[in-house]
C-alpha cells in the first residue's frame, strides 16, 4: 500500500481541500458552497476522532513506561488516578464538577500561569537598565505602558490614559498593522509551498 | 547609596523582587486599599451597546480560554456577562476550545443570573471542535448541533427556537487570550457586533480591528473588567484585582528606578577603577 | 459569481500566488535568490561553541507554536534552525537537548533533524515534549536550573513562555538567541536575549540554513508582495491628502 503515502496523494488532497475553501470564501456558486460545507463537517469528525486517539495514545505511552518501570513511572499511575476522578466528576454532578475544575484545577494551573509573574518582573527589572539612548527609550515606553495598566495613575492624572492611548492608536497600530500583514504573506507562502509539494512538514 | 546596600541589592534583587511582588499581590487582599478606577473610552463604548440591549434580544458568548487565562480574562468576562444577565437578553454559550464549556459553567457560579432560567433565558451549547473549521461551520448555521452541553434536544430549549441564522445574534462576545483574527474572520459580517475580551498583552494587536471597525470593541483582560464593574456599579474580582494590579505596578517601577540607580553608580565606580 | 465586495481582495489573492508560484519554481529550478546573512545567525557558532567550552548543554525550545494556521511559518522557520543548531553542536561535541510544548506534530520532525545530526549519538532523552504551557514553564525553571545551560535557542511561534524561557535561561547564566514574529512577544526577546531574530528575519534565517530553493524563492516573493503593498499604501495615502479617492478608483 506504498501508494497512499505517496507525495502527491497528500498534495492533490491538500489542492482539493484549499481550492474548495478558496472557492466557498470568495464565490456564490451554491454546488461549491455545499461541498465546503460538507468537508467542514468531515473535518469536525476526523478532529473528535483525533480527541479520542490522542487520549489512547496517552494511555499506551504511560503503560508501557509503568510495566518497564523507566525514570518518572510514578507519575504514571497519578495521570491514570487524575483522569479517572476528572472522568467521573464531568459526571457525577455540577457540584463535584465545579469544584473541582474550577476551584481546584483552576487554581493550580492559574498558580503555575502566575509564577510567571515573578519571572516578567526580574527579566524587567535587569532589561531596564539604561546602557543607552535606545535602552533609555525602551524605559520609558514601557513606563508608559506599566501606568496603563495600573488604574490608579489614570484616575488622579488623566493624561496618563491619553499618551499611551495615542501611542497604542498610532504609531503601534502602524506596526501591529505592518505585522499582521507579514503573517498574512506568510501563510500565503505556506498554502503555495505546500500546494507545490515543497513543504516537507506535510508531505513528508 | 552605600556599598552594603548596593552589595544587598546586586546579590540578592531576586528575592527583594519577589518580595516587592508578594507584598504588592497580597496586601491589597487583606487591606483594602480603594484606589479610583476610572473607565477608559473603549469599555464606555461596550458598556453602552450592551446598556441599550433590549430584554429577549439574542447575543452569542463563546468561552474560549481554558484556566491558564483565567486570571486575565475571566474577571472581565464575569463583569460584561454579568451585565448581560441584568439587561435580561438571551444568551447563547458555545466554545471552541476544549476548555471553555467547564469555564462557563464556572462563570455562571460566580455571577449573579438575576433570575434566568436555563434553556429559557440561556443556554449552554459546549465545545465546537475544529478551531477555525468548527467557527467557519457555527457561523454558517448555528443550528447545525442537535443537542446542548448536557444532552438536551436544542428544538425544545425556547432560547434555540428564535435562533435561526447566525445574523439573528444582536451581538457576539468572544474571550480568548490572543488575537482575534479567527473570530473575525469567521464572524465579522455575520454578526452586526463584536466585543472581544482579550489578554492586555495582545492589546496592540487587536487595535487595528477596532480601528477598522471589525471589532466594535474590547475589554483588555482584568483592567476592562474592573472598568466595567465600576460602570455597573457592581464591584466584584477585577475591582479587587485592580488595586493589587496598581500597588505591585508601582512597586515594580520603583524597583526599576533602584535598580538603575545601582547600576549607574556601579558603572561610574569602575570606570574611575573602584571596586 | 464573486461574492460582492471581494472582487479587490480575490485579484490581490491571485496576484499573490502568481508571484510565489513564478519565484518559487524559478528558485527551484536553478535562479536561487541571494538572502543576506542575519546577524543572529552568525552568534549561532559562537553561543555553542561557549556550550563546549564550559561542558554545559545546549538547550533549544520552538515554544508551544503549532504546525497549523498563522503559527506554521514560524514554527517551521524554528525547526529549520534546530536541524542547523543540532547540527552544529553534534560538529562541535555539544550536548543537545530539545523542549517541545503543546504540538506535539513537531516532535517527529525535531527527532528527525537531531537524529540525523547525532547519527549513532542520538539518545531519546534529548528531547522533552511537555503537553501544556503551564507544564512547560515548571520544566523550564526546575531543569534550567539543575542543568545549567550554556546556550539556549527560543526561536519559532511563541506565546506567553517567552517570558519563563528567557528568564530561565538567563538564570542559569545561559547565552541566548531568541526568535519570533509575534510582535508583543518580541520586546521580551529584544531585552532579554543575546541576540535576536524579530520578525521577518526568523523566516529568512529559517530559509537560510536549510537552503531550500523554495523556501527561498518564498522569501523574495513575500518581498516583493512586502514592496507592492507598500506602495499601494503610498498611493493612497497621498490620494487621500490631496483629496483623490483613490480605493475607489481601483475598485477596492
Amino acid at each position: 500500500m506504498s501508494w497512499t503515502r505517496s507525495k502527491e496523494i497528500t498534495s492533490a488532497i491538500f489542492a482539493v481541500f484549499f481550492l474548495v475553501s478558496i472557492g466557498g470564501y470568495y464565490t456564490d456558486i451554491p454546488l461549491i458552497a455545499s461541498i465546503n460545507t460538507e468537508l467542514a463537517n468531515w473535518v469536525q469528525i476526523m478532529l473528535n476522532i483525533a480527541l479520542g486517539t490522542g487520549f489512547i495514545a496517552l494511555f499506551l505511552y504511560h503503560r508501557r513506561k509503568i510495566t518497564r518501570k523507566t525514570k518518572g513511572y510514578p507519575f504514571s499511575f497519578i495521570i491514570f488516578a487524575a483522569i479517572a476522578v476528572m472522568f467521573v466528576a464531568m459526571y457525577s454532578g455540577p457540584e463535584v464538577r465545579g469544584w473541582l475544575y474550577g476551584e481546584v484545577f483552576t487554581a493550580m494551573t492559574t498558580s503555575v500561569i502566575c509564577f510567571a509573574l515573578f519571572y516578567e518582573v526580574s527579566g524587567a527589572y535587569r532589561a531596564f537598565r539604561i546602557r543607552n539612548f535606545d535602552a533609555l527609550l525602551l524605559m520609558v515606553s514601557g513606563f508608559i505602558m506599566i501606568i496603563n495598566f495600573a488604574p490608579l495613575y489614570q484616575s488622579v492624572f488623566p493624561a496618563f490614559g491619553a499618551i499611551p492611548a495615542w501611542i497604542l492608536g498610532v504609531p503601534s497600530m502602524g506596526a501591529s498593522r505592518g505585522i499582521l500583514i507579514g503573517v498574512a504573506i506568510g501563510t500565503i507562502a505556506i498554502a503555495i509551498r505546500i500546494l507545490l509539494g515543497y513543504e516537507k512538514a506535510y508531505t513528508g | 547609596m552605600n556599598d552594603m546596600t548596593m552589595k544587598v541589592l546586586n546579590q540578592y534583587y531576586r528575592q527583594i523582587i519577589f518580595i516587592a511582588v508578594l507584598i504588592g499581590c497580597f496586601l491589597p487582599a487583606f487591606i483594602p486599599l480603594g484606589f479610583p478606577i476610572s473607565a477608559t473610552p473603549l469599555t464606555v463604548k461596550a458598556y453602552n451597546y450592551i446598556e441599550e440591549l433590549e430584554p429577549g434580544d439574542l447575543v452569542l458568548v463563546s468561552v474560549d480560554y481554558g484556566p491558564n487565562a483565567w486570571a486575565e480574562i475571566g474577571p472581565g468576562m464575569n463583569a460584561i456577562v454579568q451585565h448581560l444577565f441584568l439587561r435580561k437578553v438571551n444568551i447563547v454559550f458555545v466554545s471552541f476550545v476544549t476548555d471553555g464549556p467547564p469555564m462557563t459553567e464556572k462563570l455562571l457560579a460566580e455571577i449573579d443570573l438575576a433570575g434566568a432560567k436555563y434553556g429559557i433565558d440561556y443556554v449552554i451549547l459546549g465545545y465546537i471542535p475544529g478551531d477555525e473549521v468548527g467557527m467557519a461551520s457555527f457561523a454558517e448555521n448555528p443550528l447545525k448541533l442537535t443537542v446542548d452541553y448536557y444532552g438536551n434536544n436544542i428544538d425544545q430549549l425556547d432560547v434555540m427556537k428564535k435562533v435561526k441564522a447566525i445574523g439573528d445574534f444582536k451581538l457576539y462576545i468572544p474571550a480568548h487570550i490572543t488575537g482575534p483574527e479567527a473570530w473575525i474572520r469567521q464572524f465579522s459580517g455575520k454578526i452586526q457586533v463584536i466585543i472581544m475580551t482579550i489578554s492586555p498583552a495582545a492589546l496592540a494587536l487587536v487595535q487595528p480591528w477596532v480601528d477598522s471597525g471589525q471589532l466594535y470593541s474590547m475589554l483588555p483582560g482584568t483592567k476592562g473588567g474592573g472598568e466595567y464593574e465600576v460602570l455597573l456599579r457592581k464591584p466584584g474580582i477585577a475591582t479587587s484585582i485592580m488595586d493589587a494590579t496598581s500597588l505591585t505596578l508601582t512597586l515594580v517601577m520603583a524597583l526599576i528606578i533602584i535598580g538603575n540607580i545601582v547600576y549607574r553608580q556601579e558603572t561610574s565606580r569602575a570606570a574611575k577603577g573602584g571596586v | 459569481m464573486l461574492k460582492t465586495g471581494l472582487s479587490s481582495a480575490f485579484i490581490l489573492l491571485v496576484f499573490s500566488f502568481a508571484i510565489f508560484i513564478y519565484l518559487i519554481d524559478r528558485s527551484v529550478r536553478g535562479t536561487v535568490p541571494k538572502i543576506r546573512m542575519i546577524s543572529g545567525l552568525e552568534a549561532f557558532k559562537e553561543v555553542i561553541g561557549r556550550a563546549v567550552e564550559t561542558g554545559r548543554p545546549v538547550y533549544y525550545s520552538t515554544g508551544v507554536g503549532r504546525l497549523t494556521g498563522g503559527d506554521m511559518s514560524m514554527t517551521v522557520a524554528g525547526l529549520s534552525l534546530l536541524g542547523h543548531a543540532a547540527q552544529l553542536s553534534s560538529d562541535l561535541g555539544a550536548s543537545f537537548n530539545y523542549i517541545a510544548a503543546v504540538a506535539a506534530e513537531v516532535v517527529p520532525i525535531a527527532e528527525d533533524m537531531i537524529k540525523t545530526a547525532y547519527k549513532e549519538n542520538y539518545r531519546s532523552d534529548q528531547i522533552t515534549f511537555v503537553p501544556s504551557q503551564p507544564a512547560l514553564f515548571s520544566v523550564v525553571a526546575g531543569t534550567y536550573e539543575r542543568e545549567k545551560p550554556a546556550a539556549h535557542f527560543v526561536l519559532g511561534a511563541l506565546f506567553w513562555e517567552t517570558v519563563v524561557l528567557c528568564e530561565a535561561g538567563a538564570r542559569a547564566g545561559a547565552m541566548q538567541i531568541g526568535g519570533t514574529g509575534r510582535l508583543y512577544q518580541v520586546p521580551f526577546i529584544a531585552s532579554l536575549c543575546d541576540y535576536s531574530l524579530i520578525g521577518e528575519e526568523l523566516l529568512a534565517a529559517g530559509a537560510y540554513v536549510s537552503g531550500d530553493p523554495a523556501m527561498l524563492g518564498s522569501i523574495e516573493a513575500s518581498d516583493i508582495l512586502r514592496a507592492v503593498i507598500i506602495g499601494l499604501s503610498i498611493i493612497i495615502m497621498l490620494g487621500c491628502a490631496f483629496g483623490v479617492n483613490v480605493p475607489s478608483l481601483l475598485g477596492i
